[in-house]
C-alpha cells in the first residue's frame, strides 16, 4: 500500500496510507499540482494541524475510507438536519471543546468535507435550545453587546419570519 | 478560548433552525454580523403587521440588517375610518401621512438591498405605490394580495429592470376590485423580463357577462403575457377561460413555459388550440390542470396529447374525471415523472376498479389519489402499478381503504415515507397489527391518520416504529393516555405531532408527551379543552427543541402577561396563545 509522509506543526511525522490523506482536497489537490502522485520520499508539512488533531482526524479518515464521496456542494438545499450522525461520529465527537474547535479548523484547511459536516452539526447541536445566554456560557464568549444592542437585535428578530416566497 | 473564524461559523449556522439562528444572533458582534451578512438574510422577510407602530419602524431605521424580503400586511397606510365612505371618491383620500413618511424612509434605508416585496390586504394609492417602487429600482419580485388602490390614475411609466416575479391576488369585495382592475397590467411594463407570473382571478357567477369585472381581469393578464412571453417559464392561473387569453397563450410560438398550472381550463370538444399548446410546450416540467368540458365530454384524447407530448414531465396534477381505464395508461408514457396527483372532482362514468391494472410506472415516487369512489380492487393494484412509491395519499379513498390494504401497503411498498389515510374511516387497530414484524415498516416517517374514527388505543400500541418522524392523529377522539403512552414509547423519535381535537388529551398526556418525546419540534393541541397551563409548563420545561405549541382555543389554557415573556416560554409560538385570548372575550 502506498503511503504518504504528513508532518504535524509540532514536527511529529505520520505515515498515511495514500487512499486516507485522499479524503482530504487540499492533500489532493496539492499531489496532483505537485506531481508528487508517485513519489512517497517528499514529507507533507501541514502547518496549521498539531499531532493530537492529526491523529485524531487519521482516525477518522480510517474508519470512514470506503464511504462515498460526498457530492461537493451540488447545489441541494441545505440540509438542516442534524440528527442523522452514525453511533461512531457520536463517540468519537465527545471531546473537549478545544480538540473540537482544532478539529473543525483542521476539517476546514484540509477540506476534508464529511468531518467537516459532523463537526458543524456536532457544533449545532450543542447549540440548539439554548438561549443566548447559555450559548456564550457554553461557547465562553464575552457580550460585547451594549444593552440597546441587544435589545435592538432582539426587537427586531421579532418582526422576522422565516420566508415562504424569494424573489428568483 | 479561542473564537472560530466567520467562515467556518457561517458553516454551523447553516445547520441550525430559524428559531436558534436568532438566539445565535443576539450573542455578541461577531455574531451578529455572520448573521446578518450571509445566505439567511435571503430566507427571511420583514413582516411588517396590523400591529406596526412608528417606533417599530424607527427601529428598523437604526438597524444595520439589510434585509432583502419585506412584506406589508394590513398596514395603515390609510385612515381607513376616514376613508372607507370615499373609497370610490379619487379626490377624498386620507393618507396616514406619518406611516407614509416613516415607510419611505425605511424603503430608502434598504433601497440596495431588497429583493421581494409584498403587500397584502394594503390599502394603497396608487401614486404612492409607484413612489415607493421607484424608491427600489433593483426589485426581483412584488407581490399583491388582495390589496385596495384607489387615488389617481397617474400613468406613471414605472422602471423595474430587473423583476422576474410577479403575483396578485384580487381582492373578493367588488368595488375593491374595480379600482384595482387597471393597476396591475400598468405597474409591469416591457422595460422588464418576467419569468414567473401568478393570477388569482376572482371568479363570481356572472361568468360569461361581458360587463363582469372578470374581463377586465383576464384583459390584465392577458396584456403582462403578452409583454413578457419571450422571458416568461412560469405562469399559474387559478380560471383559465377566455379566447383572448387563450390565443395568447396557446398560440404564440414565443412563450416557452417550464411550469404551468391551468385551473378550470375550459375547452371544446377537440380543442385543436390545446393540441397546439401541448405540441410546442415540449419543456414543461411541472403540469397542473383541470379541463373542463360538455358533461358528456370524454378527456382521454387530451391526456393522450399530454402524455405523448410532454416528456419532460415530472410533476402532474390531473382532474381524471373525464377520464376512462384506457386513457389513463397512457400516463406510463411519462417517462420522468415522479410525482403524480389524480383528482375526480365531478361524478363522471368512465373509471373503474381496473383502472390501474394496465399502468406500470416504476419511476413514480409521490402518488395522491383524491377520488372517493376508488374501488377496493384499484388500491390493491398500486403497489403493483407504482412499485417504487416513497409517498402515498389515499386521503380521500375511505370507501377502499380498509385493514387489509394498509396491512397490504405496508408489506408490498418497501420504500414507503409517507402515508396520509386522513378520513379512512374504516381503518381500526387491525391495521396495524403485526406490523412489528414488517422491516419495511422502518422507513415510515410520516404518518397521517386525521379523522380516522377507527383509530384506538390498540391502533396505536400495535404500531411500532422508532423511524417514525410525524404523525397526525387530529380528530381521533378515542385515543386516551393509554395510547399516547404506547405511541411515545414506541416511536420516541417523533418531531412534529397534531393532537388537536382529540377529547381526551389532558394534563396527563401532556405530560407523557413531555417526558417521553424530547425530540418534539411542532406540538398542535387546537381545541382541546383538557389541558390547562400544567400542560404548556410541562412542554416547555422537557421539551428544548419545541418551537411550535400550539393551544389556540384550548379554554383550560390562560397564561399571564408576564408569563409570556419568560425565558422559558421564549421559544413557544405566543401568537396562538394571544389568538386564544381574543376568540374567548
Amino acid at each position: 500500500m502506498p503511503c504518504i509522509q504528513l508532518q504535524s506543526s509540532d514536527g511529529e511525522i505520520f505515515n498515511v496510507e495514500f487512499e486516507i490523506a485522499m479524503c482530504s482536497f487540499t492533500i489532493k489537490t496539492m499531489m496532483v499540482d505537485l506531481d508528487l502522485e508517485d513519489n512517497c520520499e517528499e514529507v507533507v508539512p501541514l502547518t496549521n494541524v498539531d499531532s493530537n488533531i492529526l491523529r485524531k482526524i487519521l482516525q477518522w479518515a480510517n474508519y470512514h475510507k470506503d464511504d462515498p464521496e460526498a457530492n461537493p456542494e451540488d447545489g441541494k438545499p441545505v440540509d438542516r438536519r442534524t440528527d442523522n450522525i452514525c453511533e461512531w461520529d457520536q463517540e468519537f465527537m465527545k471531546v473537549d471543546q478545544q480538540t473540537l474547535y482544532g478539529l473543525i479548523k483542521a476539517a476546514n484547511y484540509l477540506d476534508i468535507r464529511g468531518l467537516m459536516a459532523l463537526t458543524c452539526k456536532t457544533v449545532a447541536n450543542m447549540m440548539k435550545g439554548k438561549t443566548e445566554e447559555q450559548m456564550r456560557k457554553m461557547f465562553n464568549i464575552q457580550n460585547d453587546l451594549t444593552p440597546e444592542e441587544e435589545q435592538q437585535i432582539r426587537q427586531e428578530n421579532e418582526w422576522c419570519e422565516e420566508v415562504e416566497i424569494v424573489a428568483d | 478560548m479561542e473564537t472560530l473564524p466567520v467562515e467556518i461559523l457561517e458553516k454551523i449556522f447553516k445547520n441550525l433552525r430559524y428559531s436558534d439562528l436568532k438566539q445565535a444572533s443576539a450573542v455578541c458582534h461577531l455574531w451578529y454580523d455572520v448573521y446578518q451578512r450571509s445566505s439567511f438574510m435571503s430566507k427571511m422577510v420583514v413582516h411588517f403587521k396590523k400591529e406596526l407602530t412608528l417606533d417599530t419602524i424607527d427601529l428598523f431605521l437604526r438597524s444595520e440588517c439589510l434585509y432583502q424580503n419585506v412584506c406589508f400586511t394590513s398596514i395603515p397606510f390609510y385612515d381607513v375610518a376616514k376613508s372607507k365612505r370615499s373609497i370610490c371618491r379619487k379626490d377624498m383620500i386620507y393618507e396616514d401621512n406619518r406611516f407614509v413618511e416613516k415607510i419611505r424612509q425605511f424603503l430608502v434605508k434598504l433601497a440596495d438591498s431588497v429583493q421581494m416585496l409584498s403587500f397584502c390586504k394594503c390599502h394603497l394609492k396608487r401614486g404612492r405605490l409607484i413612489e415607493f417602487l421607484e424608491i427600489i429600482p433593483e426589485l426581483k419580485g412584488l407581490e399583491f394580495e388582495e390589496c385596495i388602490f384607489a387615488g389617481d390614475d397617474s400613468n406613471h411609466t414605472l422602471s423595474l429592470p430587473k423583476l422576474k416575479k410577479f403575483n396578485f391576488k384580487y381582492p373578493e369585495d367588488e368595488i375593491q376590485r374595480f379600482e384595482s382592475r387597471h393597476v396591475y397590467s400598468n405597474l409591469v411594463n416591457n422595460l422588464c423580463n418576467l419569468t414567473k407570473l401568478k393570477v388569482q382571478l376572482y371568479v363570481n357567477e356572472m361568468f360569461g357577462d361581458p360587463d363582469s369585472d372578470l374581463w377586465e381581469q383576464v384583459k390584465a393578464v392577458t396584456r403582462l403575457v403578452k409583454l413578457h412571453k419571450k422571458s416568461m417559464k412560469s405562469f399559474k392561473v387559478d380560471s383559465f377561460n377566455d379566447p383572448a387569453l387563450k390565443k395568447i397563450v396557446f398560440d404564440d410560438d414565443e412563450l416557452q413555459l417550464e411550469k404551468v398550472v391551468f385551473g378550470e381550463l375550459k375547452l371544446r370538444k377537440d380543442d385543436q388550440v390545446f393540441y397546439n399548446f401541448i405540441e410546442k410546450q415540449k419543456k414543461i416540467k411541472k403540469l397542473e390542470i383541470s379541463i373542463e368540458s360538455n358533461i358528456d365530454a370524454n378527456n382521454d384524447q387530451y391526456l393522450k396529447a399530454i402524455c405523448d407530448q410532454l416528456q419532460q414531465l415530472e410533476q402532474f396534477y390531473y382532474d381524471m374525471s373525464r377520464n376512462s381505464d384506457s386513457g389513463l395508461e397512457n400516463l406510463q408514457k411519462l417517462k420522468k415523472l415522479k410525482n403524480l396527483v389524480l383528482t375526480k372532482n365531478r361524478n363522471a362514468i368512465g373509471l373503474t376498479e381496473h383502472c390501474f391494472d394496465h399502468i406500470y410506472m416504476p419511476n413514480l415516487k409521490s402518488l395522491g389519489i383524491y377520488y372517493k369512489e376508488l374501488q377496493l380492487p384499484a388500491v390493491r393494484q398500486i403497489p403493483i402499478s407504482f412499485p417504487h412509491l416513497k409517498a402515498l395519499n389515499l386521503s380521500e379513498c375511505g370507501k377502499a381503504v380498509t385493514d387489509e390494504t394498509v396491512q397490504l401497503i405496508f408489506q408490498t411498498l418497501p420504500e414507503h415515507e409517507s402515508l396520509d389515510l386522513s378520513k379512512c374511516k374504516q381503518v381500526t387497530e387491525r391495521a396495524f397489527l403485526g406490523t412489528t414484524k414488517i422491516s419495511n415498516l422502518n422507513k415510515l416517517k410520516d404518518l397521517v391518520l386525521e379523522k380516522c374514527d377507527g383509530v384506538t388505543d390498540l391502533s396505536l400500541a400495535a404500531f411500532d416504529n422508532p423511524a417514525l418522524k410525524s404523525i397526525s392523529v387530529a380528530m381521533c377522539t378515542r385515543i386516551t393516555n393509554v395510547g399516547w403512552e404506547a405511541l411515545c414509547r414506541q416511536c420516541p423519535n417523533i418531531t412534529w405531532l397534531n393532537a388537536s381535537h382529540c377529547r381526551n388529551f389532558d394534563d396527563q398526556s401532556a405530560n407523557i408527551v413531555a417526558t417521553m418525546l424530547g425530540e418534539l419540534e411542532v406540538l398542535n393541541l387546537f381545541k382541546n379543552c383538557s389541558v390547562t397551563n400544567e400542560a404548556v409548563y410541562s412542554l416547555v420545561e422537557n421539551c428544548r427543541y419545541l418551537e411550535d405549541l400550539c393551544f389556540t382555543k384550548c379554554r383550560g389554557v390562560n397564561m399571564k402577561k408576564s408569563e409570556y415573556f419568560d425565558d422559558k416560554m421564549n421559544r413557544v409560538n405566543k401568537g396562538c396563545l394571544i389568538n386564544r385570548k381574543k376568540t374567548s372575550s
